[in-house]
């Protein structure tokens, strides 16, 4: 028996299966601090991340600045998920908004890694690193937090594999839709009409 | 794990107190040469909403000043609002000159309409656009113009064109593009600009326009820009614009002058506490659970 202590950020972010099913058996972690923390994370996170690639520092002003705006990130998450969570309440929705943003892992891995190019290249090279690198492994954290979010609406809200299907369409449709819009709406209709070629 | 934890919590409250320790606006004379005032510019930046940027309009204005930047003009995708509420915030707190613009995002080019009022619509030619800028007072430049936009720049669209990107981050990054920026401009005379494109991502003002103006008023600069009294430079030195102001700038070394001030230590100390800090908060500072081996 290996009781060892461990993250269970990493754990989802590894197996997300296997940490899923175990994590919804426990129902610990409730209580306002529970369920605020990680959600303040990403805004902490995304905060750090402008005033990282704005100056290759954490100041409190461009963080300030970078977590006004990102802060409809997690209310927008929170906001849809409530949606899925009221046809299947399977544990409390604190909890269940805890154990999704334990999903968020392979993007807090992405991010860190363009704060650190950011911070750390010179800009010439930050460019040339990002404008590579980074869009193949954005490829790769798309399809990694897909699977993460699968294994939560599986094993977490017990859905079916189908359902669980359709309903990661929906989280992703909405969030990314809605995020999308807020963030680059301005040149969203003309991108789409000059890709589809209309 | 506690000592882990506070490790990681007190690795960010470091770099929050170096970092903000060293938000430092750049102190910059005001550069006079020829009885021109020498205006430090960057004509293509974005802000957050809808433009794919991070900062908001009045953030913007506070790190243009901090980069030393004497003129920016604010250039929303297919929009204008938030580069008023962004002229607004700079005239009320003594900020750089803010001239309202709009990246005109089309299918078929992208284009700078400068100081204009009303949102230009992406839905027409080249051409028709800038008609429409020019009949608002504004100015009109080809936005980082790759091979793949030139046919939307016919004949018609050239001539009444003012001005073209010629130095952008992507120069840097694709050989491709550095050929074919100069090659646009050489087209015909006309402003020579360089331009960031800023979307929050690096320093604003990588790349800048040198603006030689009666003084720093919007009205001022856009005569300037009318006129091509700009000069530019690519990061060796190659210089691009008015000819006889490209002279004028090299004798006096205008280039030399206004290298810009590599990040310090504080800078990556801070920034390296930063992300050190977050990494530990993300592993150890979000709870630990004791999972056992029957479970997997």
């Amino acid at each position: 028996m290996n009781s060892s202590m461990r993250s269970p950020d990493v754990w989802v972010m590894l197996r997300p299966a296997a940490a899923y099913q175990w994590l919804v058996r426990q129902g610990a972690g409730e209580g306002t601090w529970g369920v605020a923390q990680r959600p303040l994370f990403m805004v902490l996170l995304l905060g750090c991340l402008v005033s990282l690639v704005t100056a290759g520092s954490v100041s409190v002003r461009l963080f300030a600045a970078g977590a006004i705006n990102a802060l409809f990130v997690p209310l927008l998450e929170i906001g849809v998920l409530a949606g899925l969570w009221r046809s299947r309440r399977t544990a409390s929705f604190s909890r269940t908004v805890d154990l999704f943003f334990m999903g968020h892992g392979p993007w807090v891995l992405w991010l860190l890694l363009f704060c650190a190019i950011w911070a750390f290249a010179s800009p010439i090279q930050a460019f040339v690193l990002t404008g590579r690198w980074m869009w193949l492994l954005l490829g790769v954290v798309l399809v990694w937090s897909a699977y993460v979010d699968f294994c939560f609406l599986r094993y977490v809200l017990r859905e079916s594999a189908p359902r669980a299907c359709a309903k990661l369409l929906v989280l992703r449709v909405i969030t990314w839709g809605v995020g999308l819009e807020i963030f680059g709406g301005g040149s969203l209709w003309p991108e789409m009409v000059r890709k589809l070629g209309i | 794990m506690k000592v882990a934890r506070g490790i990681s919590g007190c690795l960010l409250v470091a770099g929050f107190v170096l970092g903000t320790y060293g938000d430092r606006t750049q102190k910059t004379a005001s550069i006079t040469m020829g009885g021109y005032r020498v205006l430090a510019g960057d004509f293509h930046i974005h802000s957050f909403p809808l433009s794919w940027s991070t900062l908001s309009p009045w953030d913007t204005v506070i790190e243009a000043q901090r980069q030393g930047l004497d003129v920016i003009a604010m250039t929303g995708h297919n929009h204008v609002w938030v580069a008023k509420v962004g002229r607004w915030f700079s005239r009320r707190v003594g900020g750089p000159t803010v001239l309202v613009g709009e990246e005109i995002v089309g299918p078929k080019y992208h284009m700078l309409a400068l100081g204009i009022e009303h949102t230009v619509s992406w839905r027409q030619s080249a051409a028709s656009a800038i008609a429409e800028i020019h009949k608002q007072g504004g100015v009109a430049i080809a936005a980082h113009p790759l091979s793949k936009y030139w046919p939307a720049f016919d004949e018609e669209a050239m001539r009444g064109l003012d001005g073209a990107e010629v130095v952008h981050p992507i120069i840097y990054v694709r050989a491709k593009a550095h050929r074919e920026l100069p090659e646009f401009s050489a087209r015909k005379r006309m402003t020579a600009m360089g331009d960031s494109d800023y979307h929050g991502v690096g320093p604003m003002g990588l790349c800048r326009t040198y603006v030689f103006a009666a003084n720093d008023s919007e009205g001022a600069v856009m005569e300037a820009l009318r006129a091509g009294h700009t000069v530019v430079y690519e990061r060796d030195g190659k210089a691009y614009g008015d000819p006889e102001l490209v002279r004028l700038a090299a004798q006096n070394g205008l280039f030399e002058e206004t290298q810009p001030v590599m990040p310090g230590a504080l800078v990556r100390i801070s920034g390296g506490c930063g992300i050190a800090g977050l990494m530990g908060v993300f592993v150890f500072g979000l709870g630990r659970v004791r999972a056992d081996d029957s479970t997997e």
